[in-house]
């Protein structure tokens, strides 16, 4: 047992900051890849739910088919296929078929990008779907078009509602990155492999390995918590009136206040 | 915020246009050999955290290559007054990344198989990698002397090397478990018994009876009784893009001035300052 703490610091104290490099890498790529994939995810969703009206002009009906078909392919295809085997064709596959070199962080941040972009499309048609038909209705009552539903009404609740998927796919990708050690990306898998092939120290490395991961998966999913609790705001609301007939309705509740200087 | 977000977009998109460039088309004065390996496959090549030994810097990374194979690459890039550059890739990725002219040499303990050759040219033999086999002390098979005592163990291999898809079908009646994804990892699984025994190559076995004390190597080379393996498939070759004649004259043209004798003084070399050795 005592050899095997002692592997753990060897390993450490030979590897320690290659360790942290790797992991700020898995952290960079997670966090850009997640941040740029909500965003595609957000654009592609939002598209996919504008309603089609077979009262609408022919050609705006055929377009939106055009567009909906290309992009229910995009997500099809980048959910369907392993992200490992699309870094490959994306690196390797874009140099040899176009003479295109991509840089491989570029290429990366590109990778990560549209697969989550792809996942997150679907949640937030989803999110979309999921608001109730009554706020579309209610917005169109008050002569409200589609992007100011959508802006004002649907996509705020949406994304309320989403936030527990957007903290999946950072967590997912945390862990996923170590794929893109096929396009030279040193992750923090990659330096555990490079580690245990170089000290033969495998679950001493692993235990390491699997500390970072832990702490930095926790860590993410505490501030996604927070922000879910910020969003939320007070579960308890006081109206804003003076009628004091608004005491008994049964909507106010006194509760003691911080001292607000009057004016 | 719509503006806001397809502006995003938009610079994602000009981002990524502008980061996919043209290969320069100018030749540089000095060329960079770009070799590549996995910088995690002790003693033919690790990674390091100093530039301790003449290691060499991992391009892209704040760490150094040292090894069997980075000491080949130097004394290849030495003789033709090329810049050595070392790359850090996945064993998977090695070939495809040859291909793509992303690397121009991959140096990695690759053994020159049929199947390799179809997809790049590899070059004369850098180093002559006999095979062995590595069980536990207290196994039942810790005495063999041949490959028939081996008959009826269980045995596992590192995926994708000629150990696994050429030597452990030739053990009678062995239970042949699914290879593992890496070296360190097949001696994981030998040293919780979930196998009686493992083969690869003798610097492989060397490396490990160094870190598992109690793992024993049964060399049967010389003997009748040892796996038939040819020639070239245990060969290692360094390896170019079809085509890439030029490089490969290079490389072999110093491969032609070592012999046997300098392949051997170089692993033990290597074998001496490998991190896991202290």
């Amino acid at each position: 047992m005592s050899n095997f703490w002692l592997g753990v610091v060897k390993s450490w104290s030979k590897y320690g900051t290659s360790y942290m490099m790797g992991a700020r890498n898995t952290l960079l790529i997670s966090l850009v890849g997640t941040f740029f994939g909500c965003l595609i995810g957000f654009a592609v969703g939002v598209v996919q739910t504008i309603p089609s009206n077979p009262k609408d002009p022919w050609l705006k009906r055929v377009v939106l088919k055009l567009i909906n078909l290309l992009l229910t392919g995009y997500v099809e295809l980048f959910r369907g296929t392993p992200m490992i085997v699309q870094s490959v064709f994306i690196y390797y596959g874009a140099r040899i078929a176009f003479n295109l070199s991509m840089d491989m962080w570029t290429a990366a941040f590109f990778i990560v990008s549209i697969n989550t972009g792809a996942y997150m499309a679907e949640t937030v048609r989803g999110g979309i779907l999921s608001i109730d038909s009554g706020q579309t209705e209610g917005a169109k009552a008050v002569g409200m078009n589609h992007w100011q539903t959508m802006l004002h009404v649907i996509l705020p609740q949406a994304f309320r509602n989403i936030i527990p998927q957007i903290g999946n796919n950072f967590i997912i990708n945390i862990k996923d990155t170590s794929v893109l050690s096929v396009i030279s990306i040193t992750d923090l898998f990659f330096v555990h492999k490079s580690v245990v092939g170089s000290l033969y120290l495998y679950f001493e490395s692993a235990t390491i390995v699997m500390v970072i991961y832990l702490s930095m998966t926790l860590t993410a999913s505490r501030l996604l918590r927070w922000l879910e609790n910020y969003l939320d705001g007070d579960n308890s609301y006081d109206l804003a009136t003076t009628d004091t007939l608004a005491h008994t309705s049964g909507l106010y509740s006194y509760r003691p206040r911080k001292e607000v200087p009057r004016n | 915020m719509k503006k806001i977000a397809s502006l995003l977009l938009f610079v994602l998109l000009a981002l990524t246009l502008s980061a996919c460039s043209a290969p320069a088309p100018s030749e540089p004065e000095v060329k960079t050999l770009r070799v590549a390996m996995e910088c995690g496959y002790a003693p033919y090549n690790w990674s390091q955290e100093n530039d301790d030994n003449e290691a060499v810097a991992i391009a892209d990374s704040s760490n150094f290559a040292n090894g069997y194979d980075v000491m080949m690459a130097k004394r290849i890039a030495e003789a033709n007054d090329y810049e050595l550059e070392i790359v850090r890739l996945d064993w998977d990725s090695l070939i495809p990344a040859l291909q793509s002219g992303e690397v121009d040499a991959v140096i990695a303990g690759q053994s020159i198989t049929a199947e390799r050759l179809e997809q790049v040219d590899f070059s004369t033999p850098y180093y002559y990698a006999s095979i062995v086999t590595l069980t536990n002390k207290d196994s039942v098979y810790a005495n063999a002397t041949g490959l028939s005592d081996l008959a009826g163990g269980t045995a596992t291999s590192q995926l994708g090397t000629v150990w696994y898809e050429v030597c452990l079908p030739q053990i009678e009646n062995a239970t042949i478990l699914p290879a593992q994804e890496s070296a360190p990892a097949m001696l994981v699984a030998l040293n919780a018994n979930a196998v009686d025994y493992v083969v690869c190559d003798l610097p492989t076995a060397m490396a490990a009876t160094q870190v598992y004390e109690n793992m024993v190597i049964l060399d049967f080379t010389g003997t009748e009784d040892d796996f038939e393996v040819s020639e070239e498939e245990v060969n290692l070759g360094i390896s170019v893009k079809k085509g890439n004649t030029e490089l490969l004259e290079a490389i072999n043209s110093v491969l032609a001035e070592l012999t046997v004798e300098d392949f051997e003084e170089m692993m033990d070399a290597a074998i001496a300052i490998q991190p896991l050795s202290e």
